[in-house]
């Protein structure tokens, strides 16, 4: 499905679940952080973070697990600019 | 109280490692190599009811493992888990009526017959009152807007309508909590 089809889709499945609990397995990263309450990230089978959307996001375990070391390096490259 | 409570679970599958050739082929029928692949190592996680969940994580992450051992498809190695107070490897049937599980890459609808017919046997399955299972159809249907597309057989309709319908398929046994 596309991206739209994908978010149009989960919200049905939001409308047909009101009030009950959802758990699932989804790859789009503007659905997930778009509609889930909290998110659970595994890499090889172990669960890293679980917190709400906010919190993961900010999470330096998942960036690594997601973005190797590049977006830290950038970060730490951002900060010495800063410093001089 | 959490509705679901996940602790330390873990799920390790034992894979034949098939070599190449012939000779290795045959040697394979008397002799077999092993390879344990730990799907799930030592998950613990705790979901309150009317919580929206996203799973998140790279393919062999164990996401979809987690969530067959939740709803009791495969047996754990070890550790523990309840769902709504059932232990769901246990599969009483009280449980079984209580949980809707949507695969994306399974279909439950009967390729060449109209929808309906799978709605239909699903009410069989869970033994569903037909004034109930009437209720939920009507319900369902007008909410995702596909009620005169019942009655086309499911090869026809476009991928969005057919996964209506699996949401309404999974749906019929009215899901509680």
């Amino acid at each position: 499905m596309s991206k739209s089809e994908t978010r149009r889709f989960v919200n049905l499945i939001r409308d047909v679940t009101v009030g009950r609990t959802l758990l699932t397995v989804e790859h789009d990263m503007g659905v997930v952080f778009g509609l889930a309450d909290k998110i659970a990230v595994l890499v090889y089978g172990e669960v890293i973070a679980f917190d709400t959307p906010e919190a993961v996001r900010a999470n330096p375990r998942v960036q690594e697990a997601y973005l190797g070391s590049v977006l830290a390096e950038q970060q730490a490259a951002s900060a010495m600019g800063q410093g001089h | 109280m959490a509705i679901i409570t996940i602790d330390q679970l873990t799920k390790s599958y034992r894979v034949y490692q098939k070599k190449e050739g012939l000779r290795e082929a045959v040697r394979g029928l008397v002799s077999r190599e092993y390879k344990t692949v730990e799907a799930v190592r030592g998950i613990s996680l705790r979901v309150e009811p009317g919580e929206f969940i996203a799973f998140l994580g790279p393919n062999g992450a164990g996401k979809t493992t987690t969530l067959k051992l939740l709803s009791g498809v495969i047996y754990p190695t070890s550790g523990t888990a309840t769902v709504m107070g059932f232990v769901p490897w246990k599969r009483d049937l009280e449980y079984r009526r209580r949980f809707a599980l949507v695969m994306g890459q399974k279909n439950q609808l009967w390729w060449d017959l109209p929808a309906q017919e799978s709605f239909r046997l699903h009410q069989q399955i869970y033994c569903i009152s037909t004034s109930d299972y009437q209720r939920t159809l009507d319900e369902l249907t007008s909410l995702l807007d596909v009620r005169n597309l019942l009655g086309r057989p499911v090869r026809e309709l476009s991928l969005g309508e057919r996964m209506k319908m699996k949401l309404i398929a999974a749906s019929t046994n009215r899901p509680r909590a």
